[in-house]
């Protein structure tokens, strides 16, 4: 069993707290990510899932100890070195053009190894390294002027701003949100490069069932601010009621499957993906 | 240009400008630590001194306008005085003097520009004997400081386009508008007990650290908008 | 509470949704009885209108359903500046005399003078303050902001036909209005993204040069963005054709009820009468 990076059990947060807009945000939501594994956090909007990304990273700090460890750290002790942490746990936002803010992509792309201390040659290379990595040629993109990139490239270039820091966590929110599906293969070919390649551990938070049983390992659902479901990918996705009950969809293939076997044909259940949805109906299908 | 398209564009712009100045007012973020009693600097005017750089005095005096009404709903300032000759009718001019000045100044020539140093700095001087004939310190000090002042702002000068100074000075002007008409309105209308003597020395400690950093503002969103500078790639 | 959420706490009033007889009005009403008031207040200076100023801008505020105390509550940040003002002029409102007449010392003790004249100074400071705030509370929580620009408009639209502006001066207001939370949640996002990565937070007061840099960071990405947004509305306007306020109707039009002349000229009349307490011979 693998260490845990992420433990968060019972956190509570309200949103404008003392003023009469005050609302709950999150109530007791729990999550726990183990490292090197692709962790899947979905729930229906204002669910939470944002909010409860925003305290991985130290952006939101819990009211009471032991509510959110990371790394071993809790964050609500007033000596956890939040700079720290931000190096280890990259937060990648939903809208690209909230998170670029230099005028030139290779300046964007190294703003955070900046922060750290890196410099001239070694600056150079890690920008290098970071942006061929998500596709973008170092040479052609690193004087582009950041607001006419393309939606697609934006993205890339806000992800390697935050891969140029080798964070340890990567915690994507909603990132492949108006993909086109190749752009969405794309990302997913990265990620599982990078999970293999450089050990990252991941944290996809989204609603896109699909993505979510291509990529993840285990899934916690999140509603009203609390975690109602967690699990293993294949136990979780496939309880079709339970997830349309919180509202969410499941997985095409799920749907498939359970329009398959409705009109009579005897698969079995269980296929998440379309890969293990043909194989199941060909299963079936065989005389 | 059809005729009513230039009156869109001033609409538009001074909406945003405005809309990022009420922001500004009615948030923490307007305030950025200086080394003075008072431990803050507004940027709240800079929006209107951009408008008035980029799109001319008129968006400028609107953009002020409403830089004064955000001060006027403003608790914290209205604590001190709620007199809107004094918190609303001296911002409306931030936005025309800082135009005037960048369109006046934008193809100014280099030695006209070194001159107005040179004179600026011959008046510092001339203030700091004047105060050193009662306080021999005090004008020493400022003599200092006018002399280190000046030799820095020419370095820097020297290396940068007009255009650049340009804009760094109408951010100063705009800002210290602000500054003169603020305190000269408020020793008018006897605010609270500052005298010439007290605004004079609110003005010198609170106005030039606010001066500079609105150069410093003007310069960096200018030059964004308008692609302006000589860097052309990022600085790796 | 992190830098970036200060954003959520704006100082200025929230609208509170009610039926009173004051939300009821039309805003044009509102703004002008307002603005009548506001210059009575501003003008006040004597213990008499500015007490019956107070206590008008009091029941107004009951009359319009709202908690006197929340409206206070609002009050609580700026004590710190109230208390240092109030310190401020009781130590140097100069001209204390030991005679009798407005300016008479009443307490000494040692370097402390106070006299009759900063005692009245402070509190009709503190008076009128308090009353201007509540009025411009008032006024916001019962007038949601498009209203207010609406009345603003409505109010302006006379100037249209000298030939000023007045329909486009408003319209900068309406734009200002619409795009203060979307700029809200972008700088929002800005400061987020640049403390994930990273930014140190230390926030000395001698590193001018630096702390005007990082504001600098990020108040630029701030106006690339409003300014982009400024294009595409400017395209959007233009494709529609837009050409001013001539002529243009609204959906839902303004309709003046008795109830809305009666509020103005009650109002006005109030705020005449604090101006002739003013130049009256009462304290």
């Amino acid at each position: 069993m693998s260490e845990e990076i992420v433990s968060v059990q019972g956190l509570d947060h309200t949103y404008l707290a003392g003023t009469p807009l005050a609302t709950a945000a999150l109530r007791g939501a729990e999550l726990c990510v183990r490292r090197g594994e692709v962790a899947a956090l979905v729930g229906p909007s204002g669910a939470g899932k944002s909010t409860l990304a925003h305290f991985l990273n130290g952006l939101l700090r819990p009211a009471a100890r032991r509510q959110v460890v990371v790394f071993g750290q809790d964050t609500a002790e007033p000596s956890c070195d939040l700079v720290a942490l931000r190096r280890r746990v990259g937060l990648v936002f939903q809208y690209p053009h909230q998170q670029l803010f230099e005028r030139y992509v290779g300046d964007d792309v190294a703003y955070g190894p900046r922060q750290l201390g890196l410099a001239g040659e070694e600056l150079r290379e890690r920008v290098r390294w970071a942006m061929e990595i998500v596709g973008l040629d170092f040479e052609s993109f690193v004087d582009r002027h950041t607001f006419s990139l393309s939606g697609g490239e934006m993205r890339r270039a806000a992800l390697a701003g935050v891969l140029a820091m080798r964070p340890e966590l990567l915690i994507l929110d909603e990132s492949t949100v108006g993909l086109d599906p190749r752009g969405r293969r794309e990302v997913h070919a990265l990620l599982r490069r990078l999970r293999r390649e450089e050990g990252l551990t991941i944290l996809l938070v989204s609603n896109d069932m699909d993505e979510v049983a291509e990529l993840a390992d285990q899934v916690t659902v999140l509603y009203a601010g609390q975690t109602v479901l967690a699990g293993e990918v294949h136990e979780v996705l496939a309880q079709g009621e339970l997830l349309r009950r919180y509202g969410l969809s499941s997985p095409t293939a799920v749907e498939i499957i359970h329009e398959l076997r409705r009109k009579g044909l005897a698969v079995t259940s269980g296929a998440i993906t379309p890969y293990e949805a043909e194989e199941a109906i060909w299963q079936a299908m065989k005389p | 240009m059809k005729p009513y398209d230039r009156a869109i564009r001033r609409v538009v712009i001074a909406g945003l400008l405005l809309a990022i100045t009420l922001l500004l007012t009615f948030t923490n973020v307007a305030f950025i630590p200086v080394p003075t009693p008072a431990g803050s600097a507004t940027i709240g005017h800079i929006p209107a001194i951009i408008g008035g750089i980029l799109e001319g005095p008129l968006v400028g005096l609107i953009v002020g306008f409403g830089f004064g009404f955000g001060c006027f709903m403003n608790p914290l300032v209205t604590a001190v005085t709620n007199d809107p000759l004094v918190i609303w009718l001296p911002r409306l001019f931030i936005g025309v003097t800082a135009g005037w000045t960048f369109a006046l100044l934008r193809r100014a020539n280099r030695r006209v520009l070194a001159a107005m140093l040179v004179l600026l700095t011959l008046l510092v001087l001339y203030y700091s004997y004047q105060v050193g004939g009662k306080i021999l310190w005090l004008g020493i000090l400022i003599a200092f400081l006018a002399g280190l002042g000046s030799l820095a702002l020419y370095n820097w000068a020297r290396g940068e386009e007009t255009i650049v100074i340009a804009l760094a000075i109408a951010g100063a002007v705009g800002s210290l508008t602000n500054t003169v008409l603020v305190l000269s309105a408020a020793v008018w209308r006897k605010v609270a007990g500052i005298g010439p003597e007290v605004a004079l020395g609110i003005g010198l400690t609170q106005g030039i650290p606010e001066a500079i950093v609105s150069a410093i503002v003007a310069v960096a969103v200018v030059s964004a908008l308008r692609q302006i500078g000589k860097r052309r790639g990022a600085r790796l | 509470m992190a830098s970036h959420e200060a954003l959520r706490h704006l100082t200025i009033g929230q609208y509170i949704p009610a039926d009173s007889p004051i939300h009821r009005l039309d805003p044009r009403a509102k703004l002008l009885a307002a603005g009548g008031l506001i210059i009575a207040g501003v003008v006040a200076s004597k213990y008499s209108n500015v007490l019956f100023l107070a206590l008008l801008v009091a029941v107004l505020v009951k009359v319009a359903g709202l908690r006197l105390r929340s409206a206070l509550a609002n009050l609580v940040p700026v004590m710190p500046v109230l208390l240092v003002m109030a310190l401020l002029q009781i130590l140097f409102y100069g001209g204390a005399s030991r005679s009798a007449g407005p300016n008479r010392l009443l307490v000494e003790w040692g370097l402390l003078h106070i006299s009759a004249e900063s005692v009245r100074v402070i509190v009709v400071t503190w008076a009128r303050f308090v009353a201007l705030f509540l009025l411009i509370t008032l006024l916001t929580s019962t007038t949601t902001a498009s209203a207010l620009t609406r009345g603003l408009e409505g109010l302006l639209r006379p100037l249209d036909r000298l030939h000023l502006p007045g329909h486009e001066i408003a319209l900068v207001g309406a734009i200002a209005l619409r795009f203060l939370p979307i700029l809200g949640e972008q700088l929002e996002a800005i400061l987020q993204a640049q403390a994930s990565r990273g930014v140190s937070e230390s926030r000395s007061r001698w590193h001018l040069l630096a702390n005007a840099r990082r504001m600098a960071q990020v108040i630029v990405p701030l106006f690339v963005d409003a300014y982009h947004r400024a294009e595409e509305l400017i395209l959007a306007m233009q494709a529609r054709c837009y050409h001013g306020g001539k002529g243009r109707t609204y959906l839902i039009p303004f309709r003046s009820r008795p109830a809305d002349y009666v509020a103005v000229i009650l109002s006005i009349s109030l705020a005449v009468l604090a101006g002739v307490l003013q130049y009256s011979t009462l304290p």
